[in-house]
């Protein structure tokens, strides 16, 4: 037997849902020393990121 | 997520001269399986001036594709695969123990729609950051975050000034590669 959905939804792509830009679109990104503005991340800089107290015992590196 | 997985065997395919008279001097490639996706990946650790790797992967279907970097494969076992990914650090150590490493997050290409994500703050970017938060030390590292540019640099601490190395090997990559080299389109 067959079964149809009766309210079944298209669900939009990724892209369309993030209202990503379309790739005829996309610009390329020139690399300037002036673009590249890094941050320096301390140990509770990571804790942040990570949402926990550093567990050493999990690293890969120190 | 906790990255508490243990990855997979890398084996070491070959090392690929570089002779473009860059700053990039040497490729490094390896290779994994992944038994969940059933697929093969292909890592680069690409060597430059400065004593600086540059760490990529790739599911190797598509290795012919334009945007490898940047598909979504959608099998899933991420954590295994970027566990993997981390562990060539350790490995490199060994034979480069003054190297530093450098990770860019690449836009995702939306292939159903034909849309790509912004450079800024990008999903793949995120989730790097997160694991190598959760995975590398401060002992080794110094830890440089470019959230404009999705990029993420462990400079080693083995360097006298870590901030100083840092920006020589910021030059020497903008000196390099003029854009962003995975999504000219």
């Amino acid at each position: 037997m067959k079964i149809v959905k009766e309210n079944s939804k298209v669900v939009p792509s990724k892209g369309d849902r993030l209202k990503w830009t379309p790739l005829k679109d996309a610009k390329v990104v020139p690399l300037s020393t002036e673009l590249i503005k890094g941050k320096l991340l301390t140990s509770d800089d990571l804790d942040r990121t990570r949402q926990t107290n550093s567990n050493s015992n999990n690293v890969i590196v120190p | 997520m906790t990255f508490d997985y243990p990855g997979y065997i890398l084996k070491f395919i070959q090392k690929q001269k570089c002779k473009d008279n860059s700053a990039h001097l040497f490729t490094l490639i390896y290779k994994f399986y992944s038994p969940v996706t059933r697929y093969f990946y292909v890592l680069r650790a690409e060597y430059h001036e400065g004593e600086v790797f540059t760490i990529k992967f790739y599911c190797k279907k598509d290795r012919h594709s334009d945007f490898k970097y940047s598909k979504i494969i959608n099998k899933g076992d991420v954590g295994n695969i970027l566990i993997t990914c981390a562990h060539i650090v350790p490995i490199l150590l060994k034979g480069y123990p003054l190297a530093s490493f450098c990770f860019i997050g690449s836009r995702t290409i939306d292939m159903k729609s034909g849309k790509v994500e912004p450079v800024q703050n990008n999903q793949r970017f995120r989730t790097y950051k997160y694991l190598i938060a959760s995975k590398f030390g401060t002992h080794t590292f110094a830890h440089f975050a470019y959230d404009a540019i999705s990029s993420y640099l462990l400079v080693n601490r083995k360097n006298i000034d870590v901030e100083i190395k840092e920006r020589e090997l910021v030059r020497m990559f903008s000196e390099t590669y003029l854009n962003l080299p995975d999504i000219i389109i």
